[in-house]
């Protein structure tokens, strides 16, 4: 009787063992699962980040071509990208630029010209906000770059170029 | 004492049923949600490209070119699928203008950027010029399969003359 007994309880035990290696093992599974679930929203918060920061940038009203008030897609009025990096980058307006760092925050926003081809390339570096100085030339915090093609219009001789609007996204 | 016994050897029969039941469910919506979030992950890449193959249409028309008077492309092309040959592009066809001025703008960015495309000029039914095809793809971004993007698509009519000239930009899946 006794013996039985003992068989029992080693029976009890031996269930109750595996039970809660189960639950070690759900466990662990779930939290991975849960881990890898918060990576992949992330990847997709940062895309739509950098989705809502290149059409943003691409339809900056201040620098669109325009004609009779009309205004082009994908167009930028050369005479305008000088006169806003002018803005931008003036000492002491810090409401403009207050103002682009919450629209177009951690970024680095370039036009090069690409076509007719110039020697040297034309470039306006339209806006840069690094997150800091020693991370100018850090490749590490850069989110994603996209780049998209847009008509630079020279409004004096009246022609467009092929240019390239180059967005890049930091942390 | 016997049916006490049946009985909770049936209550642990189900305790286990249930458990792998929840298990197999957690891990058929874990599954399921990994594949799903794969999509998502390309979510940028599909706009980016979608994006560029129609801006890069758009602003190829309006381009103009120094060669013939700066006049914008999609005047040479209608010339070119007219075969009016009114624009004087020193000493070139509007033809070969067009041709040379597609080749060095996708060389300068498509293909700098290791993409993947195929660029066309369609003259259309109305013409007798030769289309251009500027291709960069292998066997698994041929037309109508799943490795090319919907691509950006901008047409140039010969209005008053009957006809439509298109230029087609299809970007690859890598």
């Amino acid at each position: 009787m006794k013996q039985k007994a003992q068989i029992q309880l080693g029976e009890s035990i031996f269930v109750v063992m595996i039970i809660i290696l189960l639950l070690v093992f759900g466990i662990v599974f779930y939290s991975q699962a849960e881990k890898e679930s918060i990576g992949s929203s992330k990847t997709i918060f940062k895309d739509l980040e950098t989705i809502t920061l290149t059409q943003f940038a691409s339809s900056l009203t201040e620098l669109q071509c325009s004609i009779q008030q009309v205004e082009f897609p994908n167009c930028f009025d050369k005479t305008k990208l000088t006169a806003f990096i002018s803005l931008v980058q003036s000492e002491g307006d810090d409401v403009a630029k207050e103002f682009y760092f919450s629209q177009l925050g951690n970024s680095n926003i370039t036009i090069s010209e690409i076509y007719p081809v110039s020697n040297p390339v034309l470039k306006w570096n339209i806006y840069q906000n690094l997150p800091s100085e020693k991370s100018v030339s850090a490749t590490g915090l850069l989110v994603s770059r996209v780049d998209l093609p847009v008509s630079l219009l020279n409004p004096i001789s009246n022609t467009y170029s092929f240019g390239i609007l180059t967005i890049e996204k930091y942390n | 004492m016997k049916s006490q016994k049946a009985q909770s050897e049936i209550v642990g029969l189900l305790i286990i049923v249930i458990l792998i039941t929840v298990a197999m469910l957690f891990y058929l919506s874990y599954t399921t949600n990994q594949s799903d979030s794969s999509t998502k992950g390309n979510l940028r890449k599909e706009f980016a490209d979608n994006e560029l193959s129609m801006s890069f249409v758009q602003t190829l028309v309006r381009t103009t070119v120094p060669e013939c008077n700066n006049l914008p492309l999609d005047i040479l092309i209608k010339d070119c699928g007219l075969k009016e040959h009114i624009i004087n592009c020193y000493g070139m066809t509007t033809c070969d203008a067009v041709y040379k001025t597609f080749n060095n703008i996708s060389e300068n960015t498509l293909t700098f950027w290791d993409k993947s495309y195929s660029l066309r000029v369609k003259y259309g039914d109305t013409s007798t010029a030769d289309d251009i095809y500027l291709n960069n793809v292998d066997d698994t971004c041929n037309e109508g399969t799943v490795g090319r993007r919907a691509p950006g698509i901008q047409p140039i009519p010969y209005y008053p003359k009957p006809g439509t000239a298109f230029i087609e930009l299809a970007i690859c899946k890598k």
